[in-house]
């Protein structure tokens, strides 16, 4: 999976900040470790960012830094929120998932009525999944077991979830990157679901 | 650290021994100490000689003497007064070393302050991070604002970025005597692959590459490419192969 890279002087000119900046956002982690790629060059060691996703993260940055300290932004960004938890109505009221599914999805996991961000992040995507007719409720069933699991084992750090179909049967699974998959012809991915993104949505709709 | 800090028992050594970790208010050793196991505390302080072989996490934590951890430590206030090995990452508020500090990870904390010589083998960063002696970073150094003043000999960082970033040679006050010190091996200078930061003033410094917004480059530098956006200054002992405005 070959992400277009940016240098980071062409970050610089291209987004108007500093280096004192970058390297401030660096240390709140509001650009993580991972997305400073050192490569070597002609004019030896330079450092390399995923360039989509680097830009969009600096373009959210500055937009938000008005009314956000860096630390508030930092735990925006970072792929852990264990402390947070809803009630079913306040995950209704704030648009993150439609009744029928919040319910469903209370039953199977007996979550009762407090939502932890696991719970959250499950009905979320079981909502936009199946609305979008990328599921049905018994695969959202199989989905919304295996990221019960899935999350557990990756605390914390960046995972995706992947949906993939094989002749009509349904299957999902969950990997920790940097993850190359190869798979025979058969296997239609119908999502790649990059967890940490999912998570940062999330928090803009829990602010 | 839990609430109910008043039930918590002292921790103390004095003259030769060990014990093992826990939950403590105030950790003390007098003499030689070896703890075992992980420690959370309020306050560890060692007079003499200290180890502690797993993590620590204290509000304070003091060396007077020699110290050793070999796990992680986590604390709000750091201050080493003669040398001290840390093993594992540390992660300080407000780090003042006088003498010397071996950190075998990295550094992270609000404001480090160097008296004397610091090495650490990863990454070191701060808001703030003033040094007057001897550095060596493995790995980035970053601080909002790098102030170094540098002494006796060479010190060394792969990278340092931030903002303000001034490196300068200290001023001895042996007159004479350092003048014949730095006829030899002892010259004060840095050494690193690339600087970069919005406001920079070197002086004595190897690098490959600077970049910056303003840039001064003193006597005694050797520099590869200066690249600047805002002002560029030179002065006449400062060796730069190739500058540009970008």
């Amino acid at each position: 999976m070959d992400e277009e890279l940016i240098s980071k002087k062409e970050l610089l000119e291209l987004t108007g900040i500093s280096y004192g900046q970058l390297y401030r956002w660096k240390r709140k982690s509001l650009i993580p470790d991972e997305w400073f790629i050192r490569k070597s060059t002609f004019t030896g060691q330079e450092t390399f960012f995923p360039k989509a996703r680097v830009l969009s993260r600096i373009e959210k940055i500055l937009s938000m830094k008005e009314d956000a300290s860096l630390d508030d932004l930092a735990d925006m960004f970072s792929p852990d929120c264990g402390s947070l938890s809803l009630d079913r109505d306040e995950v209704l009221r704030r648009g993150i998932a439609l009744p029928d599914i919040v319910d469903m999805y209370a039953e199977l996991s007996g979550a009762g009525q407090e939502f932890g961000i696991n719970d959250i992040l499950c009905v979320y995507l079981l909502s936009r999944h199946i609305t979008s007719g990328d599921l049905s409720l018994p695969e959202g069933r199989t989905m919304a077991e295996l990221l019960k699991e899935g999350l557990i084992r990756f605390h914390g750090s960046a995972c995706d979830l992947i949906l993939a179909r094989k002749l009509g049967v349904f299957f999902c699974f969950m990997t920790s990157p940097p993850c190359d998959i190869c798979a025979d012809s058969g296997f239609r991915v119908i999502a790649k679901i990059n967890i940490p993104s999912v998570i940062e949505e999330l928090k803009l709709k829990l602010i | 650290m839990s609430a109910n800090n008043n039930k918590r028992p002292d921790l103390r050594i004095n003259g030769s021994g060990s014990a093992s970790g826990g939950a403590y208010d105030s950790v003390r050793i007098n003499g030689s100490g070896r703890i075992s196991g992980d420690v959370d505390c309020n306050e560890f302080v060692v007079h003499g000689s200290g180890e502690a072989s797993g993590k620590v996490e204290s509000k304070t934590f003091k060396i007077n003497g020699s110290g050793h951890v070999v796990g992680e430590l986590k604390t709000n206030e750091l201050k080493v007064n003669g040398s001290a090995t840390f093993h594992s990452a540390v992660k300080g508020g407000n780090v003042t070393v006088s003498g010397s500090a071996d950190l075998r990870e990295s550094l992270n904390a609000s404001t480090v302050r160097v008296t004397g010589s610091i090495k650490v083998e990863g990454g070191c960063s701060a808001e703030e991070f003033e040094a007057q002696g001897i550095f060596e970073i493995g790995g980035l150094l970053t601080a909002d604002t790098v102030d170094v003043r540098l002494y006796w000999h060479k010190s060394q960082a792969r990278e340092i970025g931030g903002g303000k970033i001034t490196v300068g040679v200290g001023k001895s006050g042996l007159g004479v005597l350092a003048s014949i010190f730095s006829l030899g091996a002892h010259y004060p200078s840095l050494e690193a692959e690339t600087i970069e930061g919005d406001e920079i003033t070197l002086e004595n410094t190897t690098a490959k590459v600077v970049r910056g917004n303003n840039v001064t480059i003193g006597n005694g530098c050797d520099i590869g490419l200066v690249e600047y956006t805002g002002a560029y200054r030179e002065t006449g002992g400062a060796k730069v192969a190739e500058h540009r405005k970008i």
